[in-house]
Formats: structure tokens, C-alpha cells, sequence
């Protein structure tokens, strides 16, 4: 098998998914392709080379429809033979497509691959491309489908996180991903967003707010507790019967932000290393996906971690950070709780509570910042895991060469 | 032709007037084929200009023969015989002549089904004129196109509501919906609907129009998704995993929406066939048959046997807290069988006091329980502090320091064996008392007794159906089980088996 060497991270700053955010008036596939535009140029490629760029996207309708991912090739003006193509894991969909392109690298029928991802939740929102999941009465019933935030809170329910915890959790990840911000932690990867006049639009992550205390956050109202009472609490319960009520306990503030972005990374084998003359600066050690309690739905990191690692012939002792989608607070927690790893490791520069969650391009964001982390610190392993509607988890573990 | 239910007769306008019988009121066999019959008559006669659909005394309370939809077998005769009058009625639907139905008096949702295939609907200024829905949460779904032609004409959304409600809609109501055109005065009735078909020589549904759009009637609408999603997760709570009917009338509704009407009506078609082959639909429908017998029973009957029901119910919560079971998991468990509460409440409402009433020598650990939860004054409800704390009479939480008192087990049981052992101690308690009370004069009875004044869950047809429906000898053997774990209350008395096995 080949090795998957990762060359290059980029990724786009996350703007505010609404109207009045930054990157509202950018067209999601300028976005893909801006990502695109730059590994080119970073990396001084003739795209020819390029067999596939794979990008995710959760929401692949209207204008992120009809394969955004050949869509951005094109309007990146890369070479005409590089196919793409739009892969859809919900909120680990940029890590699939990350995993995706290494397995095109590792089989050894690609030699060069994009593997990332993008969501313009401001311009396409959250829940636009329907589905049979929530909507198909049968579908609905047979799985206790609820929304996320509702399984969040079963979460935090069944495994006693208090909304003290949950907040706590919250105001560290402002707090890391600020110093973070502060010491520009984010440079290898960020690229700013410009017009086509190269005026700027957008330099830095907008959605951050430093001066979260428990104080603000506590006085938020929980998000959920109004739906929980049309009917999904009851449904959740009658999956889980040993819970009495559903403790609503997560908010704006400790759930992952609504925002715009878009990131790539560039995957190949050793040749084109040579030819590029580019600088492997880690590997793909494993990866893997995994399918769990699509009610609870948010425990799959842990399982997925487990695999990966067992893959790898791992330990979860044996990675030095890790970068856990802070999809909602109550997640990372059991996260960090069932693979018993301390909060020191685990996202230390901040994550989407703080600085967002581009469903589709997460994943691929997230591995990057993980890896500027690991030459920062001289470390050397890395694992990415994202929670995923519907009951699932995807994680991928990355050592520096 | 020779029909019993239908009268036909053309008039100088060469209009048909096609006029129902109300002798016979029910949608049957018989109704089917001269249904059939008539519409074929009137489609091979190429000269008629319009049909008027009306009922001899101007009623359409049509209702479905129960006896006839339990008497449908197998599920290729069942999908042939409703297709085949529901594609009948299509076909008139589509004849492209007007077709105008008016209305008068009682309708019932079988005569709603047929009203619903004309293209106009002039109803009668006159407060009998009343549209009557039956929740068919306890019986079963439209099956003549009704899933498919109400929400293509009023919303999905509205009709949901009116399908899964017991509404009685005034003409007015109805117009104000949609759901007709006009309201004349009962004499202006026969002009009004010849006019229309004068004044429109050619006429189709809305559904079958390429240029009629309607955003109400796409589930994936913005302004249905929503409300569409959370109505699912209200009804799968409110039903528990039971009540068939609710899922597949949202099922018919959603699958038959996203396409066009010929398909939906198979869609209703094939989901009504699976479901009247249903366990829980026929034991509904068996119930629903005693129900239109109204049977009388003694009021001193009644209350003895609620009385013995709920304080053994209530007792069999504490046995199996005593058990170690999570007090949270005894309470859902007799929430999912559809008990109007879980034991633990109800001991609370009835004062746990009532618990020691059914207690036998072998339950000294539950009255302890109930004598140290007296002791510090937990007496239930009317104390605002049980098994529950109230706060005046509101239900809040169960009792946190419940767990002190009787720790959980660390392993607990699954859901469903706790709602098996509260299920057969309340159905050995009922046969206990059938034997006890001989004033009940049938099995039936009891069942419907049950279900209709004691609020045993109707999904289960009464005790009596129930256990012969999943199997006498199944029930024998799991009492008999039960019997040695946990007690005589188990115990099947002999004279019950001969009932059981007596049909």
C-alpha cells in the first residue's frame, strides 16, 4: 500500500451564517474554489496532475447542488481532466472526503487528490436539503428520529453533564481559540478571503466571542426545550426508558456556530513529492467510520476513534492531540470520558463552539489545524473525529514524517 | 341494472342524477359493485352532460361495514377489492363532464370519500348539514382515496388535523376550509348544480390540472417541513408504538403527496391493506363493533373492578421497585403500554395507602416501603409528595431520594420485560375478578368494559382478545413463570382457560 502524504492544509476564515455575516455575499463555490486557487499556487502545481478533488458539502442543493466539487475545478480554472465529486457524511463529510483522497493515493489509483470540503450555511441553510430521514413518517418512527440538539441533550441527560459542565466546556473553548487567535495559531492554513479586485472580505474567524464568561452563558435559555416539547423528548424517551425527562441543557452558546468556509487538503504519493519537490509534513495512518444509536446519535467519535486507532495498532495513549468537533459541548465531554483522554489534549487551540462548524468543510478544517499544531509543539500523531447525523462517527489519525 | 344501493335516472338536460340510498348506509361488498356498476353505465353513455351525486334523504352517512373489512382475508383480495372501486370512482373523476355532489345532513367519512371525487360540492344552508370526523387513531385510515384527495384539497397539514380529530364541521366551517364551494339554500340545491354544469361543460380536479400549484401540498414545502417533522414525533409519542392507524395515515399522506394522485392511490391502497391485516386494527375494529352494541353494564361493576384494576397496577409499580427496577423505567414502561399513567402515579393519585389493599404475605417489602414513606409523610398527591413531588398537584419529578430508600439494581431489566409483568399482573387481575363477579355476562363484555370505562389500553381489544389474539398457551406458560417468581396473583384460574378457548 502506498503512503498518503499530506502536503498542504488551507482553509477559508468562518464568517457568521447569516445575512449580516462576511462571507454571506461569497457564492459557495468562489469559496471552494478560492481553496483550490491557493493549494495551486502555495504549492506551485500544474493541476493536471491533480487526478480528483473531493469535497463534502451537507447541503448539496441549489447553488452548492450539482456536484459543487467539479463546479469549483472549473471555476478554479484548473486543468479540464481533474474530476470532482461531492460527498455527503453530514458533519464529517470534509474529513470523508479527506479520507476519500488518501484512499485514492493509498490504492494506488490516484497520485495526487484534494480532499476537503465547503457549506455556505448563511446562503444554503441548515436542513434545506430535507430528507427521508426526519420527514418519511415510517423512516421517522423506526429509527426515533430526533433533531440533533434533542440528542445532544439525551446525551448530556443519560451521562450526567450538568449545564455547569457543559458551559465550563464552553468558555475554555472561547478562551483557547482566542489565545489562539492572539499568538496566530491559524496562519499556515488560513487563507483570507478577497474579491476580485483582491479588495479583502474576510481575514479572520468573525464568530468568536472572547468574552464569554459562565455569567453570559448563563443566561441563555436552553435551545431545545421548546421542540423537545412538541413530541421529540417523548420519542427519545421511549428509545431510552430508563430516563425520567430530558435535561435540556445546551444553547447558542455551548453548541457549535452557524458559519460559512471552505478547506481543502492536498494528498499524493511519494513521486509527486519529487516532482513538486514538496515537503511531506505527515502521513494518513488510518482512518475509519463507524455506524452507532442513530437516537442518541452523537457518540459514534469515540467508536470511530476506537477503530481507527485498533487500525493503526494504536492506543489512544499513543496520540499526542486531538481534535474532537465541538458539534456540542456534551459531546466532547463523552468523548473525553469513554477514550479517557484528558481535556489538555483535546482541542487546544479552540473549536466550533468557538469559532464554528461549515458543516461540510469541518472536517478537513479541523485536520489542519491539528497538524499546524503538531509541528508547533514537534509532536508527532494527530486524530481528527467528528460526530455524524444519524448515528455515526468518522476519524482519521495522522503522524508527521 | 339491478342495484340495492344506488338509484340512477336521467334528466331533460341530459344530466345523470346519481342518488345513494340511505337504507343501506354502509360501504360493503354489495355497495362496491353497484358502485362499480352504475359508474360503468354512465361512462359508456357518451351523450350525458353532467352527474349529480346525491343521497335519497340527502344524508351521507355512509360508514364502513366493519364486519365486511374484518371478513377481507388475505392481502390480494383485500388490495383487489378496494382498488376496485377506488379505481371506479377515478374513473368518473377523470370522465371530464362535471361532476357535483350536494350535500345535506350527516356525513360521515365514507360519504365524505365519495363527495370528495366530484368537482363541485354545494352543501345545504341548514345547521343539520355537518361533516362528522372520528379519530382514526383507534380504527383505521381512508381507503377510497380519502388520504389522497383531502390534502390535495384543503392541506396537508389541516388535514391531518381533521382526520386524527373527532370534529364536527358546520357546512360553513367546511366551505371556510375548502372542503366545498357553496352553501345554497336546500331548495336551491338541484339548480345550483345543474347551472354549474351548465356554466362548466367540461371539468377535472385540481390534481389532475398541470397548471394548478399549491405549495400546502408539498411535504417538503417550507411551510409544511417543519410542522411535518414534529407532527410525526407528537403522534409516534402519543401512540406509543401502538395505534397502527396514526403512522400509516401519515405514511399514505407523505409517500402519496410527493407524487401524483394515481400513484397515492395505490400508495393508500397497499398501506390500508397491511393495515386491516393488523393484530391491533382488527382487535380495534372488534372493540368499535361491541361499542355500537351498547352494552349496559352495572355501575356498582364498574367501579369494583377499577378499583382492583388501578391499586393492583399501582401495587405491581412497587413490587417492582422492590425489584430493584429504575423507578424511571416502571413508569415508561406502563406509559408505552398505554396506561393513562405509570403505577407509581397512580398510587400517588389514589393515596399509596391503596397499594397495601392487594398485598399478599410474601409482600412485607413493599408495605415496609409504603409504611416508611408514610411515616414521613409522603402519602401521595393529596400531600403534594409521593412516589412523585408535586407542587399543588402539579406532577414535577419523581422523588430523588427514592434511591435511598430502595436502591436500583445495577442491572436492570429491559422495557419491555417490566411492561410484560405489569401487562399480565393487570390481565390476571381482571380474570380474577371476572371470576369473582359473575354480573359480567360475556367475555366481550368484560373487554369492552375495560377499555371503554376503566381506560385499559385499546390497542390490546380488551384482556380477553388480547391473550387469544397472541396466544392462549404463550399466556399460560408466562403466568404459570411468572406465578413461581413473583406470587399467586399469577395463578390462571381453570374456569378462565375454558373461556379463553370457548370463541
Amino acid at each position: 500500500m502506498n503512503e498518503a502524504l499530506i502536503f498542504d492544509t488551507v482553509r477559508t476564515p468562518r464568517g457568521k451564517g447569516k445575512k449580516s455575516g462576511s462571507l454571506n455575499e461569497v457564492a459557495p463555490v468562489q469559496l471552494a474554489a478560492k481553496v483550490l486557487k491557493s493549494i495551486e499556487s502555495r504549492n506551485n502545481l500544474n493541476t493536471e496532475d491533480v487526478d480528483d478533488v473531493v469535497l463534502g458539502c451537507v447541503h448539496p442543493i441549489g447553488e452548492q447542488g450539482a456536484d459543487i466539487a467539479r463546479t469549483a475545478v472549473l471555476e478554479a480554472e484548473w486543468h479540464q481532466t481533474v474530476s470532482g465529486v461531492q460527498v455527503d457524511r453530514f458533519c464529517a463529510s470534509g474529513l470523508e472526503a479527506v479520507n476519500i483522497a488518501a484512499a485514492q493515493v493509498m490504492s494506488g489509483q490516484a497520485s495526487l487528490s484534494v480532499g476537503g470540503g465547503v457549506e455556505s450555511m448563511s446562503r444554503v441553510p441548515l436542513g434545506s436539503s430535507g430528507g427521508a430521514w426526519m420527514a418519511d413518517p415510517t423512516v421517522a418512527y423506526n429509527s426515533y428520529f430526533v433533531p440533533q440538539g434533542i440528542s445532544a441533550d439525551l446525551l448530556a441527560t443519560k451521562y450526567n453533564y450538568s449545564r455547569n459542565d457543559v458551559d465550563s466546556y464552553a468558555v475554555s473553548s472561547q478562551k483557547r481559540a482566542s489565545e489562539a487567535w492572539k499568538n496566530n495559531k491559524f496562519k499556515n492554513s488560513i487563507i483570507p478571503v478577497k474579491d476580485q479586485n483582491d479588495l479583502p472580505i474576510l481575514e479572520v474567524d468573525e464568530y468568536m466571542r472572547p468574552n464569554t464568561t459562565m455569567q453570559s452563558l448563563g443566561a441563555l435559555e436552553p435551545s431545545f426545550e421548546k421542540m423537545g416539547k412538541y413530541g421529540f423528548d417523548d420519542v427519545a424517551i421511549l428509545k431510552y426508558p430508563e430516563i425520567e425527562a430530558i435535561k435540556h441543557v445546551h444553547h447558542a452558546g455551548n453548541s457549535s456556530g452557524i458559519v460559512d468556509g471552505a478547506a481543502g487538503v492536498l494528498i499524493g504519493n511519494k513521486e509527486m513529492a519529487d516532482k513538486y519537490n514538496l515537503k511531506p509534513r505527515a502521513k494518513i495512518r488510518s482512518f475509519a467510520s463507524i455506524g452507532s444509536e442513530p437516537t442518541i446519535m452523537l457518540t459514534g467519535p469515540a467508536d470511530s476513534a476506537e477503530k481507527a486507532l485498533k487500525k493503526a495498532n494504536m492506543n489512544a495513549s499513543d496520540i499526542d492531540l486531538f481534535e474532537m468537533n465541538e458539534a456540542f459541548a456534551a459531546v466532547v465531554l463523552r468523548f473525553m470520558e469513554a477514550l479517557n483522554v484528558d481535556h489538555s489534549k483535546v482541542n487546544v487551540n479552540g473549536g466550533a463552539i468557538a469559532l464554528g462548524h461549515p458543516l461540510g468543510a469541518t472536517g478537513a478544517i479541523i485536520l489542519g489545524t491539528v497538524l499546524d499544531e503538531l509541528e508547533r509543539r514537534n509532536l508527532s500523531t494527530g486524530l481528527i473525529t467528528l460526530c455524524v447525523g444519524a448515528g455515526m462517527g468518522t476519524a482519521t489519525i495522522i503522524e508527521r514524517v | 341494472m339491478n342495484l340495492k344501493n344506488i338509484k340512477l335516472f336521467f334528466d331533460e338536460d341530459n344530466i345523470a342524477n346519481l342518488s345513494l340510498q340511505s337504507k343501506n348506509t354502509l360501504i360493503n361488498e354489495v355497495f362496491i359493485n353497484d358502485f362499480i356498476e352504475t359508474i360503468d353505465f354512465i361512462y359508456n353513455n357518451k351523450n350525458i352532460k353532467g352527474i349529480i351525486i346525491s343521497s335519497d334523504q340527502n344524508h351521507y352517512n355512509y360508514d364502513y361495514d366493519l364486519d365486511f373489512l374484518l371478513s377481507l382475508k388475505n392481502s390480494k383480495s383485500i388490495f383487489d377489492t378496494i382498488t376496485k372501486l377506488s379505481k371506479s370512482l377515478r374513473k368518473l373523476e377523470t370522465i371530464g363532464i362535471p361532476i357535483v355532489s350536494i350535500i345535506k345532513g350527516e356525513i360521515k367519512l365514507g360519504g365524505l370519500e365519495i363527495i370528495l371525487h366530484s368537482h363541485y360540492k354545494i352543501a345545504s344552508k341548514d345547521s343539520n348539514t355537518n361533516f362528522y370526523f372520528k379519530n382514526m387513531k383507534y380504527s383505521f385510515t381512508p381507503f377510497i382515496g380519502g388520504t389522497q384527495r383531502l390534502p390535495r384539497l384543503i392541506g396537508i397539514n389541516e388535514s391531518i388535523n381533521l382526520f386524527l380529530s373527532d370534529k364536527i364541521l358546520s357546512a360553513e366551517e367546511a366551505l371556510e376550509i375548502n372542503l366545498i364551494d357553496e352553501i345554497v339554500d336546500e331548495s336551491q340545491l338541484i339548480d345550483k348544480a345543474k347551472k354549474h354544469i351548465i356554466q362548466n361543460p367540461v371539468s377535472l380536479q385540481n390534481w389532475d390540472d398541470n397548471k394548478f400549484k399549491n405549495t400546502k401540498l408539498n411535504p417538503f414545502s417550507s411551510e409544511n417541513l417543519g410542522y411535518f417533522i414534529s407532527k410525526i414525533a407528537s403522534l409516534h409519542a402519543n401512540t406509543v408504538n401502538h395505534y397502527p392507524a396514526v403512522k400509516i395515515l401519515m405514511s399514505s399522506i407523505y409517500e402519496g403527496l410527493n407524487t401524483d394522485i394515481n400513484s397515492g392511490l395505490k400508495i393508500e391502497a397497499r398501506h390500508f391493506t397491511w393495515l386491516i391485516q393488523n393484530i391491533e386494527t382488527r382487535s380495534m375494529i372488534e372493540t368499535a363493533i361491541l361499542f355500537n352494541k351498547k352494552e349496559k353494564i352495572r355501575e356498582d361493576i364498574i367501579s369494583e373492578f377499577k378499583k382492583s384494576f388501578e391499586e393492583n397496577y399501582a401495587a405491581e409499580g412497587v413490587r417492582l421497585l422492590i425489584n430493584g427496577v429504575s423507578a424511571a423505567l416502571i413508569e415508561n414502561a406502563g406509559k408505552r403500554l398505554d396506561f393513562k399513567a405509570g403505577p407509581l402515579e397512580i398510587a400517588d393519585s389514589l393515596e399509596i395507602q391503596c397499594v397495601i389493599n392487594q398485598l399478599d404475605s410474601t409482600d412485607a417489602a413493599v408495605a415496609s416501603l409504603i409504611r416508611s414513606m408514610q411515616k414521613i409523610n409522603r402519602n401521595g398527591l393529596s400531600k403534594n409528595k409521593g412516589f412523585y413531588d408535586y407542587n399543588e398537584g402539579i406532577k414535577c419529578n419523581i422523588w430523588p431520594s427514592l434511591t435511598e430508600l430502595i436502591p436500583e439494581s445495577k442491572i436492570q431489566p429491559s422495557v419491555e420485560e417490566v411492561e410484560t409483568r405489569l401487562l399480565y399482573s393487570s390481565i390476571n387481575n381482571i380474570f380474577f375478578n371476572y371470576t369473582k363477579y359473575s354480573a359480567i355476562q360475556n367475555a366481550e363484555v368484560c373487554d369492552y368494559m375495560l377499555i371503554k370505562e376503566i381506560g385499559f389500553p385499546f390497542w390490546t381489544g380488551g384482556p380477553f382478545n388480547w391473550v387469544r389474539k397472541y396466544g392462549i398457551e404463550y399466556f399460560c406458560k408466562k403466568s404459570n413463570e411468572y406465578s413461581k417468581s413473583f406470587g399467586s396473583r399469577f395463578v390462571i384460574n381453570q374456569d378462565i382457560i375454558k373461556i379463553l378457548k370457548s370463541t
